[in-house]
């Protein structure tokens, strides 16, 4: 089971950092995003996008800051660092050869 | 740095940081629900969706706080908070543990702070760590040697020294010899520019100026603060005041406070002003010193300068000095001495080893006595641990980890440690308040808490929390869960690994004990052996009472016929035993110089000999009891004589052994330092203070008493008392030798005692030590013993039910008492033979392995272990086989 939860853990990270490549979001704007972009074939578990969100903080690679939604609320918006673009490179690069390698094995026949 | 700010603010902002949280949620289930109800959802239909969608708010709370590594810290301030709700809940538990380690942190601390202000911190004088003397060291002991003339002046000269000053030490007589009773004080005599040496000044009035020096100004005085409270009941108007000091008139200058000391200098009361003198002077004629003519080199070497470099520079220096003329002029006079260069010392070296070894000794035994207190400690602990099974394993139940309860455990030992610590802080000051007024302060000095022995404290506490705290934390751990739940708490086995702790700890507790009774006996055996030793003399009643007679006022021929008025008077008083020496008996003055014998080649190890000497009269060997072994005891003066060999001496056992082990001394002919050749006409018993181990006076030399010496003591045994004797002889002195100075009556015995006085204060504090360990372990063994009965009931019921006599199970339980005790016994009396070698400076007649300690103390031992396992031996006894095989 951890093994499982460690591979998404870093899936759901990657997730996050390509979603704030894009644009400054708040936490709910970020789960819509990575819906969107995957056309809903991804529900982020919302439950696990905050811890993700403080943990990606912690590390430096987002930084959030308090501001103004397009209606007038008070939302936290997070934006991407020099470190989390950096990050979000070489782990997008890690991710395609790993999902590569899985397809190729997947789809020997044989 | 980002990472590290917001963990800071998650620490210390928490609550604004929670808020936040909840608001960043709450915005989240806000949107999606709006979403919701855009995709045409009821408004309650929306907030479930969005509330399902999101997965349980708590959880994620968590989850993201998780994140926040603040966890740690918050366990701890949780623990914190749940341990001191624990001891709230069992006060007394809490307060007994926590004043046994405030005894023992507390006595440790005071110690500790002792070591630290005799032994480890620098001096109190400005630039203390700088500061040296000059110091030789003779054949049989260190002596101070009179300085060289020419090398001392070239040292001060060298680069190594930044300053140097002479201070000259002496008794001198204070007051009006022909009114009042004049006292003898101790003195020291100043050049100018001491004040500023040791950077203390003056209270009251000015310091000594380099004008006082001069011959023709008046002569000035300081008084310490002693005197001056004393004898002048603290009268500011005492500056500008004269007294008479040796019978001259001395200007009051001023008051030096009560921590004027010099180091090397013992305690002063008055501090006269050098006059007139080089820096040798005053050596010239004193070969054999006299009182007052003691100076005492004390430098100050340069900044950055080691004591290695000062002693290389004084070592070349003295390859040079001694082609100067003076020095083998000098040499002559002390009879043809081998010289050493003087080494220089550092002040802060200069503890008495036997002050350095009584406070270390005492150290090592408070710190027994804090080992005793945490093996007590963490037994109590275990047997809460033990009653606190099911607590612990309803917390493993819920989810609580191996090492949160250990945590948890350690944290509670931790909060007792602490607060130990700072009870403890009030004991250490009281047990230096009661140091300082004890006899033991005398022997050891004192202390004050100063941060680094605070420092100290906190690490003892931190120290015992281990040592105490880790056995009942293994405990707590321990996985036992399913045990605990299952059955009531008695008839399971209580987790065997805590009772074999147990078991070991008071294994140790005797074991320690063992050692503090152990040294504790041996002292009590040095006591009687010195009590009942054979000093060489009859001590019974002796009284000795010295009369100086100044030389201004007393010729040769006054004084004696001053000491035969004084002398007749005496006798009609039909005093005991009367008789005069120089010296007050036990005591010897010592003398330093060549010792030569006519008929054996000098050899460089006799070069330079300490010598006690004592000037009797012939009459005085019968009187104090003093056996003549071989030869004959001297005719009366004959110093006076021009004649080679005129004089006659006797000297001690030892001597005569040592320089003659044939058994000829008696018709040798001697010369010592610059006195005459004298043939040593007889030989008598050693006379040795038992305890003080004299070596610089353990070679004795007699020789006819003579009024040359300037001083006798009036000898004599009576059982009158003190005072009344003082008054008496007062009297007699002031009508027949006005002028004169009389010291105060000494009792011999109570200079033996003195010797004694710091075996005595080690006794009393190792003996009360070694009491309160006893009492601990065997508390400790009877809590262990009486557990034990406790889960053997059934077994004890069965036991009688088959037929066991009281007698049986009382034997039963006496022997595992017994049995438990003998390894504490058997490791305790090992380990005392390992470290009472400690205690061997201070043991007289007995050696540091006694058997008949260690077997006394091991039987003592053994019958406090039965004593203590009697109640639960008894209790066991009366189990009432019926109830017991009912109770579960």
């Amino acid at each position: 089971m951890s093994d499982a939860a460690d591979v998404l853990q870093g899936t759901l990270d990657l997730l996050v950092l390509k979603a704030l490549s894009l644009a400054a979001l708040h936490g709910w704007g970020i789960s819509q995003r990575i819906q969107q972009l995957s056309r809903d074939a991804l529900q982020i578990g919302q439950g696990s996008l905050y811890p993700a969100l403080y943990r990606l903080e912690r590390k430096g690679l987002v930084k959030g800051e308090w501001g103004t939604s397009e209606n007038n609320r008070e939302a936290k918006y997070y934006t991407l660092t020099a470190a989390g673009k950096r990050a979000l490179a070489a782990e997008s690069e890690e991710w395609r050869r790993y999902s590569s390698a899985v397809d190729l094995v997947l789809s020997a026949t044989g | 740095m980002r990472p590290f700010r917001l963990w800071l603010r998650a620490l210390f902002l928490r609550r604004r940081v929670e808020h936040e949280m909840r608001r960043e949620m709450q915005l989240h289930l806000q949107l999606e629900t709006e979403a919701n109800l855009r995709r045409g959802m009821s408004e309650s239909e929306a907030r479930r969706a969005a509330l399902i969608a999101f997965g349980g708010i708590g959880k994620a709370e968590e989850a993201v706080r998780d994140e926040r590594l603040t966890r740690t810290l918050e366990i701890v301030v949780g623990d914190v908070r749940y341990a001191i709700r624990g001891f709230a809940r069992r006060p007394l538990f809490a307060s007994v543990i926590i004043t046994l380690l405030a005894v023992g942190i507390g006595a440790n601390t005071a110690l500790f702070g002792v070591v630290y202000q005799q032994l480890i911190s620098p001096l109190p004088f400005k630039d203390g760590s700088r500061m040296v003397h000059l110091q030789s060291t003779g054949a049989q002991g260190t002596i101070q040697l009179p300085i060289a003339p020419g090398l001392q002046e070239a040292w001060a000269r060298s680069p190594t020294v930044e300053q140097m000053v002479v201070v000259g030490v002496g008794v001198f007589a204070v007051g009006d010899t022909t009114q009042d009773r004049p006292r003898q004080v101790y003195g020291a005599v100043l050049p100018p520019g001491a004040s500023a040496f040791v950077g203390i000044h003056p209270v009251l009035g000015r310091d000594i100026q380099p004008t006082d020096t001069l011959s023709s100004a008046p002569p000035v005085v300081l008084l310490s603060d002693q005197i001056w409270r004393r004898d002048f009941a603290a009268d500011r108007g005492v500056v500008g005041r004269s007294i008479l000091i040796e019978g001259v008139g001395h200007v009051v200058i001023g008051v030096v406070p009560p921590a004027y000391a010099m180091p090397f200098i013992d305690e002063r009361d008055i501090f006269l002003a050098r006059r007139a003198l080089s820096v040798n002077a005053t050596r010239s004629d004193s070969l054999l010193n006299s009182p007052t003519s003691d100076g005492i080199p004390l430098a100050k070497l340069r900044p950055g300068m080691s004591v290695d470099d000062a002693n290389r520079e004084m070592s070349g220096l003295f390859e040079r000095w001694k082609a100067d003329p003076r020095a083998a002029q000098f040499v002559a006079q002390l009879g043809g001495v081998v010289i050493d260069p003087p080494r220089v010392v550092r002040a802060i070296d200069d503890v008495r080893p036997a002050t350095r070894e009584a406070i270390l000794v005492l150290f090592a035994a408070v710190s027994l006595v804090l080992l005793i207190t945490c093996a007590n400690v963490a037994n109590l602990l275990l047997v809460r641990a033990w009653s606190r099974q099911r607590e612990f394993a309803v917390r493993a139940a819920i989810g609580a980890s191996r090492g949160r309860l250990m945590a948890q455990v350690l944290t509670e030992g931790a909060i007792l440690s602490l607060a130990g610590a700072f009870a403890g802080i009030g004991v250490a000051t009281l047990v230096l308040r009661g140091i300082q007024a004890s006899q033991l302060g005398r022997t050891i000095g004192t202390a004050s808490l100063q941060p680094s022995v605070l420092v100290w404290c906190l690490a003892l506490s931190l120290f015992t929390t281990i040592t105490f705290g880790l056995a009942p934390a293994r405990f707590a751990a321990e996985d036992r869960m399913t045990d605990a739940l299952k059955a009531g708490a008695r008839s399971q086995s209580g987790g065997s690994s805590a009772r074999r702790v147990r078991t070991a700890l008071v294994g140790l507790e005797i074991a320690l004990s063992f050692v503090l009774l152990a040294g504790a006996g041996l002292l009590v055996r040095t006591l009687m052996a010195m009590g009942g030793a054979d000093i060489g003399i009859d001590t019974r009643d002796l009284v000795s009472v010295e009369v100086r007679f100044p030389q201004k006022r007393f010729s040769l021929d006054a004084r004696r016929a001053a000491v035969g008025a004084i002398r007749s008077h005496l006798e009609a008083l039909e005093l005991r035993d009367l008789t005069i020496s120089s010296m007050t008996p036990p005591r010897f003055g010592i003398g330093l110089g060549g010792l030569q014998f006519e008929n054996r080649p000098t050899r460089a190890s006799d070069s330079l000999s300490a010598i006690g000497f004592n000037d009797v009269d012939p009459a005085y060997f019968a009187r104090v009891g003093l056996r003549v072994t071989r030869g004959r005891i001297f005719q009366a003066d004959t110093r006076l004589s021009t004649d080679k060999n005129a004089t006659e001496v006797m000297v001690n056992e030892r001597l005569a052994r040592r320089f003659f082990p044939n058994g000829n001394a008696v018709g040798q002919h001697l010369k010592y330092g610059k006195l005459p050749w004298s043939t040593i006409v007889g030989v008598v018993a050693d006379v040795d203070i038992p305890g003080l181990n004299d070596r610089a006076r353990s070679l004795q030399l007699y020789m006819p008493i003579s009024p040359v010496t300037g001083r006798a003591n009036f000898v004599f045994r009576s059982t009158r008392p003190v005072f009344k004797l003082d008054s008496l002889i007062r009297a007699i002195v002031r009508d027949a030798a006005p002028g004169a100075t009389v010291g105060n009556p000494i009792i011999a015995d109570e200079l033996l005692s003195g010797a004694r006085q710091t075996q005595h204060s080690l006794l009393q504090v190792i003996g009360a030590f070694a009491l309160v360990a006893l009492c601990l372990a065997a508390i400790g063994l009877h809590a262990v013993i009486a557990f034990s009965v406790g889960q053997r009931t059934r077994e004890i019921g069965m036991r009688v039910a088959l037929g066991a006599a009281q007698a049986d199970v009382v034997r039963l339980i006496l022997r595992q008492g017994l049995s438990l005790s003998l390894w504490g016994v058997a490791v305790g009396g090992g380990g005392a033979l390992l470290t009472s070698r400690a205690l061997s400076s201070f043991l007289y007649g007995v050696h540091p392995r006694d058997p008949v300690t260690i077997v006394a103390v091991g039987a003592l031992v053994a019958v406090v272990a039965v004593v203590a396992s009697l109640p639960p031996a008894w209790r066991a006894a009366r189990i009432d086989p019926i109830e017991a095989l009912r109770a579960d």
